[in-house]
């Protein structure tokens, strides 16, 4: 072995620890696919926004925490809007409603509607208790191929019926996730609709 | 001879890490591994590559 393959072989090292540190290590955190945007939480001027009405109960959120999934969405202005759990989703505390709005990602190898119905709806029936389906339609979100599944369940002896609206994106898909109990669930479904019809993606 | 197939093994584990690293699909629970093993054998198969062009120079 002659001196530069023994500087190969030690820069190989050095590249090597440097990449565990930068995938497992204190770095990883450098290389996360999105990050929080404050600018998601502010309430933007929907003028602006030729897709989303305007409306005194509905503020306008422009979500820009995702590259390929910058998206906007309308929500009643006296709910508690903030961030949730990844990049690109919020959670929402409401009176008599819970909502999470969130990206999901689909592998190419599959379809929105294949992954819902083979993947995450069988998934919601094996962990939810007393699950049971309500409606599953196809429908279009402001021009987006999207799918709403409806349906009930049962928590500490309460009935909660819940929309799961999917709706396909460019890299990831979105989901909504609105609850409320079944007695407050017609009174809360018009706020809902609003909600979810409020949807668009920002760089189609 | 060994050192023509060195050589190919060699570009074929570069070929498969950025193959790895920019056309195939991940989940995004997965995203830290993929990233990992591309950059690994791209990592190795350069080295490798190198080694075998430098050995016995």
């Amino acid at each position: 072995m002659n001196k530069k393959v023994i500087f190969i072989l030690i820069l190989t090292l050095v590249a090597l620890v440097v990449l565990y540190l930068y995938s497992f290590g204190p770095w990883a955190g450098v290389r996360a696919s999105g990050n929080f945007n404050p600018a998601s939480l502010r309430l933007s001027d929907a003028n602006s926004l030729s897709a989303v009405n305007k409306s005194e109960t509905f503020g306008t959120y422009q979500n820009k925490d995702v590259k390929e999934n910058y998206y906007v969405i309308q929500l009643p202005r006296d709910w508690r809007v903030s961030t949730g759990k990844d990049p690109g989703s919020y959670a929402i505390a409401a009176a008599n409603a819970n909502v999470q709005l969130g990206l999901m990602d689909v592998p190419d190898n599959s379809t929105l509607e294949l992954y819902v119905l083979s993947q995450d709806e069988p998934r919601l029936r094996q962990s939810l208790a007393g699950y049971s389906r309500i409606e599953y339609t196809k429908e279009s979100i402001n021009g987006n191929e999207a799918y709403r599944l409806i349906y009930v369940s049962r928590v500490g002896g309460d009935t909660y019926q819940t929309i799961r609206e999917y709706i396909a994106g460019q890299d990831h898909a979105a989901l909504m996730v609105l609850t409320s109990k079944q007695s407050y669930f017609p009174n809360m479904q018009p706020t809902f609709n609003s909600i979810i019809n409020s949807f668009n993606w920002q760089n189609k | 001879m060994i050192k023509q197939i060195f050589i190919f093994i060699s570009l074929a584990i570069i070929g498969l890490g950025f193959y790895l690293a920019l056309f195939y699909d991940v989940p995004d629970a997965q995203m830290m591994i993929n990233f990992f093993t591309s950059w690994f054998l791209i990592i190795i198969g350069i080295s490798s590559l190198l080694i075998n062009l430098f050995w016995g120079k």
